[in-house]
């Protein structure tokens, strides 16, 4: 076993008990998968947490683990939710999510930038960083999980409406900090 | 909020969630510059957004490191377990027979009832969360074990609200051989005992039902549905549920000039749902219903909106129920 061993047979041999074989999974898809729950979590360490716990849970189950799609989607899968279990914890994720009306100043500027895209990309990237924790994490499952807004309601167990509302906070904060520079 | 309406419908349309009548909405608020201005600022956003990642470098040999670190030491725990279980079986045998020598001088002497107890078996229903954070609401006279990580034995009847995890389907023993196995969703089991069948009463998500020493002896249970499976026979039933899926009906309980505030908790307890009361406002209002005895909860929840026309209660799925409204009595 090595390094081109492909990941469906890896599985089979993480069933037969083969401890390499959790350590080449491990290699290819710590960083991947830290990346994936640092997108839901927003908390580095948490993100490392969640993510060895993920592939510790694997050994343990190992000889009966039955993955019927390929190991990179079912592992990201399986980050996700764990992530989503992690913020409920935390309780992040509450039903008392504020549902206020957005008090951000209207925005009327012309967002004709003629950024670089790899200024514009930075100044994006930067804004997602500063969104409010919620807002973020609604986002988050918006863009990156593709969730709907009713997956986004059952997953936080607030109303749609409050998704609607983060949702636009998040994209209103976002523009703001993005073209703030036009004016 | 006008802008929270642009916004929610740009967000929709780029996420493919624009229905008809806001396809045209948006197409009508795009005559406006501003809004044409804004949602390709938006749309902008939205596109470069995707190849958001967090610029931190994981280090993944150290973090490897600390991982198989992890692993050692499960696996010394475990051989360590096992060296010594010899000794343990000894201790536990010694044990066995002192408390047994004392059991038949306590029943000979006559001292005391011998009548054994389960302790775990609850008195009324009880709320639980499992160390996966699933749910449940355990009927009385019922017992649920967690035997391992999502998995559990069930004697009686509970209701489950299990939470998702797709790598790890959840089970639940329910006794002769009959199994229930999810991902995650909300149901009713009542355990398989004396010639009663295992059942299953789903409330949302799909459960399947099967028996371990027959395979034949297996049925998908979807929203809705009512399955069960004698395991003396191997008869597989399903059926539509009639009315809500609910821990027993047969409860006696009273209300005499309660809070509304209270008697949302009690029901949640007697029937084992979950109110989500964020949208109500109960404050000063009462509920009194002298001897709600063999109700449903439906019936329950109808008498309060009789009672007080401003509230709404609507079943919400997955074991919760909204209530919106002012409680104001007309």
């Amino acid at each position: 076993m090595d390094k081109s061993t492909k990941d469906s047979n890896l599985v089979e041999l993480l069933n037969n008990k083969d401890e390499r074989a959790i350590e080449l999974l491990f290699e290819r898809f710590y960083e991947y998968l830290c990346s994936v729950v640092y997108r839901v979590v927003h908390d580095y360490e948490a993100a490392r947490d969640v993510v060895q716990d993920l592939f510790f849970d694997l050994w343990r189950k190992r000889g009966s683990i039955h993955i019927e799609t390929a190991i990179r989607p079912y592992l990201r899968r399986a980050a996700v939710n764990r992530a989503l279990n992690y913020l409920k914890k935390q309780k992040i994720i509450t039903s008392q999510d504020e549902d206020a009306a957005i008090d951000i100043p209207s925005d009327d500027m012309s967002g004709q930038l003629n950024l670089e895209h790899e200024e514009l990309e930075q100044r994006i990237f930067n804004a997602i960083d500063l969104l409010p924790p919620k807002c973020k994490i609604v986002f988050s499952m918006s863009r990156f999980e593709s969730m709907s807004y009713q997956e986004i309601a059952d997953t936080m167990g607030i109303s749609i409406k409050t998704v609607e509302n983060q949702i636009s906070k998040a994209l209103k904060i976002l523009r703001r900090e993005v073209y703030t520079y036009a004016d | 909020m006008m802008d929270v309406r642009i916004y929610t419908l740009v967000h929709r349309e780029l996420t493919g969630q624009l229905s008809e009548g806001e396809a045209q909405e948006l197409m009508a608020l795009k005559s406006q510059p501003h809004v044409m201005t804004l949602s390709k600022d938006v749309e902008t956003i939205w596109n470069i957004s995707k190849e958001y990642y967090p610029t931190q470098s994981w280090n993944t040999q150290m973090a490897k490191a600390a991982f198989m670190d992890r692993l050692r030491e499960d696996r010394l725990l475990n051989t360590s377990t096992s060296q010594t279980s010899y000794l343990k079986y000894l201790l536990w045998g010694i044990l066995l027979i002192v408390i047994a020598g004392m059991s038949y001088w306590i029943i000979s002497e006559g001292s005391r009832s011998a009548e054994v107890q389960e302790t775990n078996v609850v008195e009324e229903i009880q709320f639980a969360s499992l160390s996966d954070d699933t749910k449940l609401w355990i009927e009385p006279g019922g017992v649920v074990e967690e035997v391992e990580y999502r998995q559990v034995k069930l004697n009686g009847a509970a209701i489950f609200d299990v939470s998702r995890d797709e790598t790890s389907p959840f089970r639940i023993d329910m006794g002769q051989g009959v199994m229930a196995e999810v991902l995650g969703t909300s149901f009713k089991a009542i355990s398989a005992h004396e010639g009663r069948p295992g059942t299953i009463s789903v409330r949302d998500g799909q459960v399947r039902l099967y028996v371990i020493q027959n395979k034949n002896a297996s049925v998908y249970l979807n929203a809705g549905e009512t399955g069960s499976i004698d395991p003396s026979t191997m008869a597989v039933e399903r059926k539509e549920t009639k009315g809500s899926v609910v821990l027993s009906s047969e409860l006696n309980f009273s209300f005499h000039n309660t809070p509304l505030e209270e008697a949302f908790p009690l029901l949640s307890q007697y029937f084992g749902v979950e109110f989500d009361l964020s949208q109500a406002s109960l404050l000063g209002c009462t509920f009194s219903s002298p001897l709600v005895q063999k109700t449903t909860l439906e019936a329950t929840l109808r008498n309060i909106e009789t009672a007080y026309e401003g509230l709404s209660i609507q079943e919400m799925g997955r074991s919760t129920y909204r209530v919106e409204g002012k409680c104001t009595k007309e």
